[in-house]
């Protein structure tokens, strides 16, 4: 009988225990999601004109 | 007997364990406990703190919802011009017709998504040190998407492209968080000599923030 009622008190007490630890998180960290320090990135290639290396060598010309 | 006296013990424990654990969530929740101060007194008035957050974030990048990447692809600059010119707005100017690069209609929107007005600088690279080459820009303009989000600071011109540089940039004095006015959108414009070495191109564009 008294482990019984030990382990439902064990029972009871981790449900509470999981409640106020969900409850907590949702509390401070209602904007957890966010960027600190957002960042956008740019990205392209820049491919070699075969034409325009012409044209520089005709400048030199 | 034995088993009993083990089963005892086993639960005795394990009740002093879920003890301790409920005295670690009661001390966390009191350490925050000055954050966390809504509480209704005997004549049902209800005292509520609001928590001043600064939070900014880039909600769409080339005209894609949820994007932060803005990407123009491979190309090549056009047989006989000096430059090519490629901006988010959808320019796309003097690039080679066989390799052209793509077309990008949409900057960076970048919304005030706290409860606070913030102040907005701007880093990323310079032209010379991305692009490289005669002449190169990298350049970016602010405008307001909802009207009055940004104060812009002085010598800061909307809807005026300013160069990149790796030095912050203070852009705005007062990012709005109203919701009717915390909108901007950053469009990016590129100039691309001729000369200039060709590979891939990546960078970051960095915005940072603090409560006005």
């Amino acid at each position: 009988m008294i482990i019984i009622s030990l382990l439902i008190i064990a029972i009871v007490l981790s449900t509470v225990s999981i409640a106020l630890n969900i409850t907590f998180e949702k509390l401070i960290h209602p904007y957890a999601v966010l960027d600190t320090k957002p960042q956008g990135n740019l990205m392209l290639e820049i491919i070699e004109n075969p034409e325009n290396i012409g044209g520089n060598l005709n400048e030199l010309r | 007997m034995n088993s009993d006296s083990l089963l005892l013990t086993v639960a005795v424990v394990s009740v002093i364990i879920v003890l301790a654990s409920v005295g670690f969530t009661y001390n966390s929740i009191s350490t925050f406990r000055n954050f966390l101060t809504g509480f209704a007194t005997e004549e049902g008035h209800v005292q509520v703190e609001i928590i001043s957050a600064a939070a900014i974030n880039i909600t769409s990048a080339g005209g894609e919802i949820g994007s932060k990447t803005i990407n123009w692809g491979p190309g090549a600059v056009a047989a006989g011009s000096d430059f090519a010119i490629l901006a988010t707005n959808g320019t796309v100017e003097n690039a080679d017709p066989t390799y052209t690069w793509a077309t990008i209609n949409g900057g960076f929107v970048i919304q005030n998504i706290g409860n606070v007005n913030v102040t907005l600088s701007v880093t990323s690279i310079n032209a010379t040190n991305f692009i490289g080459g005669t002449s190169p820009l990298f350049q970016y303009n602010v405008t307001n998407t909802k009207p009055g989000s940004c104060t812009f600071e002085s010598g800061i011109v909307e809807s005026t492209y300013i160069d990149f540089s790796d030095i912050a940039t203070p852009v705005c004095s007062s990012f709005s968080s109203n919701p009717d006015n915390d909108t901007i959108n950053m469009d990016v414009l590129l100039r691309i000599p001729r000369d200039a070495p060709p590979g891939a191109l990546d960078t970051t564009v960095t915005l940072t923030y603090e409560q006005a």
